[in-house]
């Protein structure tokens, strides 16, 4: 072929492709207006973002090109175009935005050409509320499958909250039948970090001080295997609860397994002297205790309780953990004699999980199911928050969802922030969502983990569990994973 | 003669490949998993480390085809042999009539495929081989070490004779009947029947004996009795001996729990098949398998859960072979979108135990379905349990056999046995005068002391079981 035939070509290809692009990328107009809100996946229809968020990453299913435009008072229109339905935002972009933002709301006007539109169709337009309240940046959780019995891969990851940065803390990559879980950080430090390790070599894995320690605690103290941490405000204790769990699998029904607890009491672990402090009545066999968890000042211990004459059946109704509450002395490392109820379940129903209370102390959110002590797999479960100053329930309704589990949760540093473990998604698959409560105790409508491409949060094949915030990025000294492959 | 050879081998091995081994090719793609999602490199994979894993997971996708397995398989150490050829070839000066020499470790190149379910082993050699015969070709581009060889080792004959032997002594250890790859085969066959519901054909290829003394068979078979309405019938005479022989309890391999998975699709018992489901996949070394993906799609378009269902076909897309699948399934999935998930049964749950206490619980559930009722008394009796047995049917027989008739044999073979216990049952129950005759008839023979005829005679009974 003669050169300079060859040349025009490469020219004109070139000229094609700058053309496709350009077409693909350009802003249009629609034909016409649906006259409906869009039905977009995640739905950040009216969601309320910390400004400090990652692009809320967006798609409408079935379209095949979308441009939304993002406006804000005082900033320039962001307009983004995307195919397959999928809007993805520039980084850069967004952050200057929500920074303008802040305190005030974005208009989202999504236009979709589809099947129905395939000359496009505006939608009604919707508005993102933004928080002045930055979320702490990172959170931390386990990546497993949903229960069950096996596992292969499974670890610790945390997520850049700011970014899409997702980063693994502690893996059982070398080693597929060690088992890590109940990863706990003392006040949303990056600089600590326990989790226990099941197998073989397994142990509790401590990392404090800069000190990589592994502790078998049932060799030590009491003796008791340690399940549910709660590290004290202080740093210098971890309170546990010591259960001896079972599921069972059930042959026909919506929920397929339930989870519970034959035995279950309260210890201390105190770091500094390596003891384990017990306290006779949360030692004892016919109450379970459970779901420790520390007042923000470390003056209090909550826990869940259950009060059984006998050992509990697995799915018997009758399982009710009413919430406790305890007084510790961080300087003698003991309990104050008065056990309060803050929730009779005799008298009010339901069972009670996971207490957290809020980083200023004002409220406890908890989860809620109708009994037991696994709520995850109760489809009923849903969180609950009391105001501890009246002892009076919040409404919060608008963080759950009716038909799913809305189970494990933790508060951001500064309280504005939760983060739920919800299966609202499909029933089966726990996906994070981030939900917003305001100085007046309002709740906003949570919104669900931002993903760099919005299909990601249907095609992970994990579950996300035991969500945690941390105020930054946790890294843990080489030779961590060596603690639990060999007998070191 | 390299050429020659290499195309024979290759030839040789895709035969043995495909003629012998066609389903378990067809598992090991089921068994093996493949996504472009970034999960999977991310969380599954720990690259670039294990790259070949993820080359061996790439291929496998393809061995759905067992032509194209073959392929792959034949195509792995005939790869080997040119490098193995390469090397012989750089490090002799006259490499004339030496390919026998390269073919020497093709045994063992082929010993280590035969169980590779991941490929990674078989990549690890061929990436071993390669890289020897870079290192040798460059290393003898400035000239040849060995110059001379006696000259018999360069005798043509024997370049042909040897060839072909090392050829088909590797074939022949492929086709080994008592090798782990025939087993697996004879169950991956199993299983495709089973998944396609070929359960006379499952019937037609286990003989009676091969059903005594494989308890894996004996499984497929005694489910495919099941599944035929000829359980009562024959279950004995295939060798049922305890009530664990209907599903795996201890779950040594991933094949065992593919079974699980198909005994509980069969009975429509979904919670207990996802359940399956799960710890077949998380057996599979990517912790995943395509087996499962497609196994849960179905039972969630079954269930019309449309989200859930979709989300498996999602991740499916993102293979290289499912395309087809996928859109077979389109209409399907489509038909469920603005439908409300459907669980069989909502009411009252039950704890999974083991399998007679599971039985009784779908009895109870499903009084009308004989399929649970002919498992559990099935099972009562293969603990020779004649007082539980007669309680069950009782119970089962007020809802299936009221008026105590049209009994299957098997019952009747029972009942008579218990019958010197209590008659009164024989005025329950009716039996047919041919099982009377043959009862008769029996018990002369044990009476006379001819047990081991009357066994033979009425083999495949209840009273040849027991006694």
């Amino acid at each position: 072929m003669p050169i300079n035939i060859r040349y025009h070509l490469v020219r004109l290809s070139l000229i094609i492709c700058l053309l496709l692009c350009a077409g693909c990328s350009s802003w249009k107009t629609p034909a016409s207006a649906s006259g409906t809100s869009p039905d977009i996946f995640p739905d950040y229809k009216d969601v309320t973002v910390p400004y400090n968020i990652a692009p809320l990453n967006f798609m409408l299913e079935d379209a095949d090109r979308i441009q939304a435009r993002f406006t804000a008072e005082g900033c320039n229109p962001l307009n983004v175009t995307g195919k397959d339905g999928v809007i993805s935002i520039p980084e850069k972009e967004w952050r200057r935005m929500l920074l303008q933002a802040r305190d005030a709301e974005i208009q989202v006007e999504v236009a979709a050409w589809t099947e129905e539109y395939p000359s496009g169709a505006s939608y009604d337009p919707f508005m993102i509320k933004v928080s002045g309240n930055a979320i702490d940046p990172y959170v931390s959780y386990r990546l497993i499958e949903p229960g069950y019995v096996g596992w292969r891969q499974l670890g610790i990851y945390q997520r850049d909250l700011t970014s899409f940065e997702e980063s693994a803390v502690v893996t059982n990559r070398e080693s597929n039948t060690t088992c890590l879980n109940c990863h706990h950080y003392p006040s949303y430090s990056s600089e600590s970090m326990m989790f226990h390790a099941r197998g073989a070599n397994g142990g509790t894995i401590l990392y404090h001080d800069g000190e990589l320690r592994k502790i078998d605690f049932k060799s030590i103290g009491p003796k008791k295997n340690t399940t549910y941490p709660a590290w004290h405000p202080g740093g210098r204790y971890i309170a546990f609860s010591s259960n001896t769990t079972h599921q069972v699998f059930f042959g026909e029904g919506e929920q397929p397994i339930e989870v519970f607890d034959t035995a279950s009491d309260l210890v201390v672990y105190d770091i500094e002297t390596g003891e384990v402090l017990t306290d006779p009545r949360f030692m004892t066999e016919d109450v379970l205790e459970t779901f420790p968890s520390w007042s923000p000042d470390g003056g209090y211990l909550y826990f869940a309780s259950f009060r059984s004459p006998v050992l509990p059946v697995y799915f018997n109704p009758g399982i009710r953990y009413d919430l406790m509450r305890v007084s510790f002395d961080q300087q003698t490392g003991r309990f104050g004699d008065e056990v309060d109820l803050l929730y009779d379940t005799s008298v009010r129903g339901g069972s009670i999980s996971h207490p957290r209370v809020s980083p200023d102390g004002r409220y406890l959110l908890y989860t809620w199911s109708e009994y037991g002590t696994f709520p995850v797999w109760h489809e009923e479960a849903d969180l609950k928050m009391m105001d501890l100053q009246t002892l009076e329930d919040v409404d919060v309704s608008v963080w759950n969802d009716p038909d799913d589990a809305d189970s494990y949760h933790s508060w951001s540093s500064d309280g504005r922030w939760a983060v739920i473990g919800s299966r609202r998604l499909d029933g089966r698959y726990t996906r994070l969502y981030l939900a917003y409560l305001d100085e007046d105790g309002t709740p906003h409508k949570p919104f669900l983990l931002p993903q760099e491409d919005p299909r990601h949060n249907t095609w992970r094949l994990k579950s996300y569990n035991v969500p945690e915030f941390m105020t930054g990025r946790m890294e843990l000294p080489k030779g961590t994973e060596d603690l639990f492959y060999t007998e070191q | 003669m390299r050429k020659i050879a290499l195309v024979l081998t290759f030839v040789l091995l895709w035969a043995v490949w495909y003629f012998c081994y066609p389903y378990y090719l067809i598992w090991l793609e089921g068994f093996s998993f493949f996504s472009t999602l970034p999960d999977f490199t991310q969380i599954h994979f720990k690259l670039p480390q294990e790259i070949l894993r993820y080359a061996g997971a790439f291929m496998l996708q393809f061995y759905s085809y067992p032509l194209a397995g073959a392929f792959v398989q034949a195509m792995l150490p005939t790869f080997f042999l040119l490098c193995t050829h390469t090397v012989v070839r750089r490090l002799f000066k006259d490499s004339e009539g030496l390919t026998w020499m390269a073919f020497l470790p093709l045994p063992v190149f082929v010993y280590f495929q035969m169980s590779d379910m991941t490929l990674t082993r078989t990549l690890t050699m061929l990436s071993a081989a390669a890289a020897v015969a870079l290192t040798v070709f460059i290393a003898t581009l400035w000239g040849k070490p060995f110059r001379h060889l006696p000259k018999f080792l360069h005798n043509r004959y024997l370049e042909v004779v040897l060839v072909l032997c090392i050829a088909a002594l590797s074939a022949g250890m492929l086709m080994n009947d008592g090798s782990l790859n025939s087993h697996h085969e004879d169950i991956a066959y199993l299983e495709y029947l089973g998944e396609h519901k070929q359960w006379d054909d499952i019937l037609e290829t286990v003989s009676v004996q091969e059903s005594l003394e494989n308890e894996y068979k004996r499984k497929y078979v005694l489910l495919a009795l099941s599944e035929t309405g000829r359980l009562t019938e024959h279950a004995f005479r295939y060798g049922l001996s305890s009530s664990d022989d209907f599903m795996f309890y201890t779950l040594q391999e991933p094949l065992c729990l593919g079974f699980n998975v198909l005994f509980y699709r069969a009975l429509g018992m979904n919670n207990p098949a996802i359940y399956h489901s799960y710890q077949q996949s998380v057996q599979s070394l990517p912790g995943l398998s395509f087996d499962v993906m497609r196994t849960l799609t179905d039972v969630y378009l079954e269930q019309k859960d449309y989200v859930m269902a979709k989300k498996y076909m999602d991740i499916l897309a993102h293979s290289t072979c499912h395309r087809r699948w996928l859109r077979e399934r389109l209409p399907q999935l489509e038909s469920i979108k603005d439908q409300r998930p459907q669980v069989r049964f909502a009411g009252q749950k039950f704890v999974m135990e083991s399998f007679l206490p599971d039985m009784s619980a779908m009895v109870d559930l499903y009084p009308h379905e004989s399929k649970y009722a002919d498992y559990l008394l099935c099972g009562i009796l293969a603990e020779k349990d004649g007082n539980t047995f007669l309680k069950v049917l009782n119970v089962i027989a007020s809802t299936l056999y009221p008026d105590g008739r049209n009994l299957p044999a098997l019952y009747q073979e029972a009942l008579l046995l218990n019958a010197s216990k209590d008659a009164s049952i024989l005025q329950k129950y009716h039996i047919d005068e041919s099982v009377w005759k043959r009862f008769a008839d029996f018990t002369e023979l044990m009476r006379q002391g001819k047990t081991a005829q009357a066994k033979r005679k009425y083999a495949g009974t209840y009273w040849a079981y027991v006694y």
